[in-house]
């Protein structure tokens, strides 16, 4: 008796060693692969959402028609779509954005500098020259012209001469920079081939532009052009000196994405811009130029939407070069307080045929609510999470930009909501709703998806 | 490994009851005082162990190991080269009772370290659109893991006799330590940071939840040093 048992303790301490062999740790209960690595889309050190633009009095409006929009300059190869495609020409399409991102494998610090234009047969697309040293988001605005309602020229300039002729000049351009510093003073259309040449008694710094050439080089001061071909002036302030420095949002709630447009007065031009992420947000603001005896600047910031967060305007005497500005922002909803929550939203993708590795990924995104047709708002997804404050109850739609085309899922805050979600969008397998405090949600979004399965979106 | 480990567990059970007819204590107890040099899944190690009384023994000792091996983590497009190493150390105390002459149990606790790491790096680029994305973008991986306790309980049979009667003798042990869930620690950089997402390391750390029990295997041999003459 005693031996059995004691060979039946040897075989259970045997056991014992033996089943702490155990399973496949990464699969689960019911066989699926849970993945050892989750994985991000190459991060892009700088991002460009490009809008064109048309202004009529102080009327904005999108662009009417498409846009067929070139890159040049230096780094024209070095900027991607979103699925690392090399983007520096193609088309718009009416009242659409171009997005353009920095080659993930170039950091900062590194001096990009490119120029973007455009050509569209009822719209003049003034050139812009995009400089970047530091990391960062930023929304570009340009100004198109609108050939069939030209801004009037105004009478003949005293600050540049140039031998055209009255009827040759088409538009005058005010507050209009090129981004290179210069800003540009008219438009011009020449009535035969010839030599222009421009002098100024005001300006050291002048010249002219050719419309769809490369803006990198000076402006020429004399230049043989064919008839028909349209050239702006451009004038560089006396003393114009470019500088850069930092605006820091604070706000009473961080980890909130929000945007806001800035408007930045100097005695050089007047610089419009946009920029986004999670507040508290600290953007270093590029190509601004000042004047050497007059470096004060009026920064004004303006929310916008679905949150307001007081507008602010501050009077800087002095920007320096790595000067920081800095805007307290109180955040306030638009609308009612009580129908806002705030949602704390991860994501999380799988390839449909291969779940060995999930993907959080970090990308740009867009969003309104469902039916609605408002402006889209923009949002921000970082390593799949994001934070938004969303109506409650409500249905949203999502678009994200996948090698130029919309992936649009639907989003809802409505728990009653979720299993007609589900069922109407296969891709989304998991979506959860769980309440977080009293005013919040956690959302959990789990999407299967085709256009996953490689890295090559 | 199964297999082999069956065959020295019957191996040794079938020299055991053998062994059983013909063992007793025909000679007076005396205290003795010896050393067991071991090697197991813990290492290679030592105990100092002390005979107290008739079939008690105490012992401390020290057991330590380094294993180092490179594989490769292919996952989807993704392919790292992997080194682990795994260091396995500890100092334990224990008891074991000699309850028949070719069997004992041992039991004690271990401040036991058991320290397995992975560091990963990409091999090669991944094409990303009509560019290459470098390794060093891609990112590196590293995943430590950690007993959940850092001192173990530990339970063991063993056959024949860690301390001697005469000079010397030779066991074999089969045991666990018991050390919690095993804790998960990932750093990751580049492409890969999601890795270290704590909601993610947490699904794999539930995953491995399973690696409670560390197995001991060991093969000892005892040295008698000393012997107390109780009468004196």
């Amino acid at each position: 008796m005693k031996k059995i048992i004691y060979i039946a303790a040897a075989i259970f301490s045997f056991a014992i060693v033996v089943n702490t062999g155990c399973k496949n740790p990464l699969v689960d209960d019911e066989g699926n692969d849970i993945p050892l690595l989750r994985v991000d889309l190459p991060k892009f050190e700088a991002t460009y959402i490009i809008e064109f633009y048309t202004k009529s009095g102080n009327i904005e409006r999108p662009v009417d028609g498409n846009i067929s929009y070139s890159i040049t300059g230096k780094d024209a190869t070095k900027l991607v779509n979103e699925g690392g495609r090399i983007n520096n020409s193609g088309n718009i399409n009416s009242g659409g954005i171009l997005s353009l991102n920095l080659d993930p494998n170039i950091k900062f610090p590194y001096d990009l500098e490119f120029t973007i234009s455009g050509q569209n047969s009822n719209y003049l697309i003034l050139p812009n020259v995009i400089k970047q040293t530091t990391t960062g988001s930023r929304q570009i605005r340009i100004e198109v012209i609108d050939l069939n309602n030209l801004p009037e020229p105004t009478p003949s300039p005293s600050d540049v001469d140039i031998n055209a002729s009255e009827d040759e000049k088409i538009a005058s351009i005010p507050n209009s920079v090129n981004g290179n510093g210069y800003n540009y003073i008219a438009l011009y259309q020449a009535e035969t081939t010839k030599t222009y040449e421009c002098t100024s008694n005001e300006f050291e710094d002048y010249g002219i532009y050719v419309v769809g050439e490369d803006m990198s080089d000076m402006p020429s001061k004399s230049r043989t052009i064919e008839a028909g071909t349209y050239f702006f002036v451009v004038t560089k302030p006396n003393g114009a000196i470019p500088t850069s420095f930092d605006i820091e949002i604070g706000s009473d709630e961080n980890n909130i994405y929000a945007s806001f447009d800035y408007e930045i007065t100097t005695a050089a031009g007047v610089y419009t811009g946009s920029i986004s992420n999670n507040l508290p947000i600290k953007q270093t603001i590029e190509q601004i130029y000042v004047l050497e005896n007059d470096k004060s600047a009026t920064i004004r910031i303006i929310p916008k939407a679905p949150f307001t967060i007081a507008e602010d305007t501050q009077n800087i005497t002095d920007i320096t070069s790595s000067g920081t500005i800095n805007f307290d922002a109180p955040l306030q909803t638009s609308g009612s307080t009580a129908s806002f929550k705030r949602c704390d939203i991860s994501t999380i993708g799988f390839c449909s045929s291969d779940r060995k590795i999930s993907y959080a990924i970090t990308r740009s995104f867009q969003y309104r609510k469902k039916g609605d047709e408002d402006n889209w708002l923009n949002g921000m997804l970082e390593k799949g999470k994001t934070t938004l404050y969303l109506e409650d109850k409500q249905r949203y739609e999502c678009r994200m930009s996948i090698n130029n085309q919309w992936i649009s899922y639907d989003m809802t805050t409505d728990p009653q909501d979720v299993d007609n979600l589900i069922n109407t969008i296969p891709e989304v397998s998991v979506y959860t709703i769980t309440p977080n405090g009293s005013d919040g949600y956690n959302i959990n979004i789990e999407v299967t998806s085709e256009e996953l399965c490689s890295l090559n979106i | 490994m199964k297999k082999f480990l069956s065959f020295i567990l019957i191996l040794t059970l079938a020299y055991s009851v053998n062994a059983e007819s013909k063992t007793e204590y025909s000679v007076p107890f005396k205290p003795s005082l010896g050393i067991n040099v071991q090697g197991s899944t813990l290492g290679i190690g030592g105990n100092v162990y002390y005979n107290v009384i008739p079939k008690f023994t105490v012992r401390a000792g020290f057991d330590a190991i380094g294993v180092k091996f490179n594989t490769d983590i292919n996952q989807s497009d993704i392919s790292l080269k992997a080194k682990f190493k795994v260091r396995t150390s500890g100092f334990s105390v224990g008891a074991d009772y000699q309850f028949l002459n070719f069997m004992y149990v041992a039991g004690g606790i271990g401040l036991f370290r058991f320290k397995p790491e992975g560091h990963g790096i990409p091999t090669s680029s991944i094409s990303f659109g009509d560019i290459e994305i470098k390794p060093e973008t891609i990112g590196t991986l590293d995943i430590k893991v950690r007993q959940g306790f850092s001192v173990s309980p530990y339970l063991g049979i063993g056959f024949g006799k860690l301390a001697p009667k005469k000079k010397v003798s030779f066991a074999f042990e089969i045991g666990t330590y018991y050390m919690g869930s095993p804790k998960l620690d990932i750093y990751a950089t580049g492409m890969l940071e999601p890795s270290a997402d704590p909601d993610h390391v947490a699904t794999l750390q539930k995953q491995f939840k399973q690696y409670r029990f560390y197995p001991v295997v060991k093969f000892s041999l005892g040295i008698k040093l000393f012997t107390f003459n109780k009468d004196k």
